[in-house]
């Protein structure tokens, strides 16, 4: 049933891109559509089932490819966006983990003056045999944007996000969850240089199982984990390097035992171009996250849901754009992460060579 | 007493050649007001004094600084055009990255002088102000000696009066030569519009000669000032592709997150993706717009240029011609 949803959303955006190739669009109505580039390329693995033992790593190679379609049209001050997005992962060594992603992507939005208003809806399906990997997302962004002249900008909008497996082993289905949460942030233009921007948000998330004690699940009360986050960024152009650093501190609070921990971490991206064909991109993150109390070591309960603030990164990326529609990409990553193990972290390192098409 | 009143005949001559325009545009400061007694007009002077001397430091200093940069910012576009010439048919990373490196310095240097080239424009009103008030002063106090002084007094007291004079005479003369040598160029920001060229008609050999060093002196300001909105235009470029790029490479993280199972989009988006980075992008492109623009008017307004240094040259010809005949 999946499958046969997911041709018929591809299929349906395939005789959009015709219309748009026939120029469609009227006087006040503006409509386009695009291809959305095309990647191929291979990764290299080292570590494919994030083993926290150094001694259970085991690697593998990926063919990789992915393109998409884009739909857009506005009409006076109001917008409107379409887009699918396919991901193919093919693993040589351990098929099992080989997924198909798919994308669909909906936006509506109107801006009227110093105003803007967004509705985002995506859908996140991802197709494998491995039961991580078997799962689908749902995202909703509802926000309110104010621009005023001057070098203030305003920013609130609220969140529904839900993660559900396919799976039918009940460990797994436990890690299925629902994240409700707003944020306000507010953003300055110091100079042409430098912006920054101060962002708070509340996250409620509850996973689809009991909470526990000490000893024992409570049956009933659902685990809730409450995190509120404050996150400083800074965008600089300096000597013709892109930079943004964030500063970021979470606290959360669980129902749960062995939940609730705080989280501080720092991360800065850059891009240089050092010549006219040649970037470099460049990441790194650090993170701090400490546990009021050490989480049980059960097997059936997980640390709760790892995300990317659970993660030290680094990762190098150079992009060659040898033709205008061409580049090509090589990078390379580390990462270390908490495993779903409490206490547990495990490293992945990966090398990536990608060709991308742009249309 | 012969020498004394040759003396004061000298100096009632000289106050002929006091030019029309320190009476006239900026009146002295005792005109305006009440007359100054002795130890008044004495503090006004010494403090007028003092300003101008100042100023008038300050401005040999940042003439000085900016003959230096002049000549920095020309050894760099010398460097930069064999550069471009030697890269004409393709160019590696290291050229990429000098010519980029040097474009860089340049504009550092041209904001540099422009800075400086308004510092000294306002240093300069503020001297010539006051430079005019002291002339002023002199003039006034001159007058009034001179009306005041009795022919028929003791020889000592009308060699005091004398000396005074000439002591006044002197600090006058100076202050009109510092005046002379600051005085404002006609290539400054205050320029004709380019339109007043078309009606300048001069028909002798200065004439011609003065409209072509002031079409020069436009053109040679324009070409830096376009050269300048190119290096910002390039900037703009650049800045917009690598926020491209810095987008591109945060959606792969986020890729490789999801190959973590991370969730695939959370409240944190990219920042880029945000009110602040569409403020960003729309900024951009709008000054990007407005370089272009820019750029597309100076080009216009320098091939307009180019065609009056034609004709003024051509004019100069036919003038020699006529002469020589």
């Amino acid at each position: 049933m999946k499958k046969i949803f997911l041709l018929t959303g591809f299929i349906a955006l395939l005789p959009v891109v015709g219309l748009a190739q026939e120029g469609m669009g009227a006087t006040d109505l503006q409509a386009n559509a695009a291809l959305e580039p095309i990647e191929f390329g291979f990764r290299y693995d080292d570590n494919v089932f994030r083993s926290v033992d150094l001694g259970g790593r085991l690697s593998d190679e990926i063919y990789l490819v992915s393109g998409g379609t884009r739909f857009s049209s506005s009409y006076d001050v109001f917008k409107a966006g379409l887009n699918y997005h396919l991901g193919a992962d093919q693993y040589q060594f351990y098929s099992v983990l080989s997924n198909i992603k798919n994308h669909f992507g909906l936006s509506l939005e109107a801006e009227p003056g110093e105003f803007g208003f967004y509705y985002q809806k995506e859908y996140f399906f991802r197709d494998s045999q491995y039961e991580q990997f078997n799962y689908w997302d749902d995202d909703n962004l509802l926000g309110i944007q104010w621009t005023p002249p001057g070098p203030w900008n305003y920013e609130i909008k609220g969140k529904y996000f839900s993660r559900q497996y396919y799976g039918n082993d009940p460990t797994i289905l436990t890690e299925n969850f629902v994240d409700q949460g707003f944020l306000a942030g507010i953003g300055r233009e110091i100079d042409e240089k430098i912006s920054l921007k101060l962002e708070g948000s509340y996250n409620n998330r509850q996973f689809n199982r009991w909470a526990v004690t000490s000893t024992a699940p409570v049956p009933g009360l659902i685990q809730t984990d409450e995190t509120w986050s404050i996150l400083l960024n800074a965008h600089l152009y300096f000597e013709n390097i892109l930079q943004d650093v964030n500063f970021e501190q979470q606290r959360t609070n669980s129902n749960s035992y062995g939940f609730s921990n705080t989280v501080q971490s720092v991360s800065w991206a850059a891009v240089v171009r050092p010549s006219s064909l040649i970037y470099l991109q460049l990441l790194f993150r650090l993170f701090s996250k400490t546990y009021d109390a050490t989480p049980l070591v059960n097997s059936d309960l997980h640390i709760g849901f790892v995300d990317e603030d659970s993660q030290d990164l680094l990762s190098i990326k150079a992009t060659w754009d040898w033709a205008p529609q061409w580049s090509a990409s090589l990078g390379g990553s580390r990462f270390r992460n908490e495993s779903i193990q409490p206490g547990q972290y495990y490293i992945e390192d990966l090398l990536t060579a990608t060709v991308r098409r742009n249309f | 007493m012969k020498k004394i009143c040759a003396a004061l005949l000298m100096i009632l001559a000289g106050l002929g050649s006091v030019p029309t325009w320190s009476q006239t545009t900026t009146p002295g400061p005792s005109s305006l007001g009440p007359v100054l007694d002795e130890s008044q007009w004495e503090a006004a002077v010494a403090q007028f004094e003092n300003s101008v001397l100042a100023l008038s430091e300050d401005l040999g200093e940042s003439q000085a600084r900016m003959k230096a940069l002049q000549a920095d910012i020309e050894t760099l576009e010398e460097k930069i055009s064999r550069l471009r010439e030697k890269t004409k048919n393709g160019s590696g990373v290291i050229d990429d990255f000098r010519l980029k490196s040097l474009l860089n310095d340049l504009k550092d240097k041209l904001q540099k002088n422009s800075d400086l080239q308004h510092q000294w424009d306002e240093k300069q009103r503020e001297f010539e102000q006051k430079a005019i008030s002291l002339v002023t002063l002199y003039n006034e106090r001159i007058d009034n000696d001179l009306q005041s002084t009795d022919l028929s007094s003791k020889a000592a007291d009308l060699n005091l009066t004398f000396n005074e004079l000439v002591q006044l005479i002197q600090k006058r003369n100076q202050t009109l030569g510092l005046i002379k040598r600051y005085q404002k160029k006609t290539t400054d920001e205050n320029q004709l519009p380019l339109t007043s060229f078309g009606g300048v008609k001069p028909t002798d050999r200065e004439g011609l000669l003065l409209t072509l060093d002031l079409i020069r002196d436009r053109k040679k300001a324009l070409e830096e000032q376009l050269e300048k909105w190119s290096i910002e235009e390039d900037e703009a470029k650049n800045e917009l592709k690598l926020q491209g790029k810095m987008r591109d490479f945060l959606e792969d993280i986020q890729r490789m997150n999801e190959d973590s199972s991370f969730p695939h989009s959370s409240l944190k988006r990219s920042d880029l993706g945000d009110v602040t980075g569409d403020k960003e992008r729309k900024r951009l492109q709008a000054r990007l717009d407005d370089l272009q623009q820019e750029i597309g008017r100076g080009q216009a307004t320098l091939i307009q240029i180019n065609q009056f240094l034609d004709k003024v040259q051509h004019q100069l010809n036919d003038l020699g011609e006529r002469e020589g005949k």
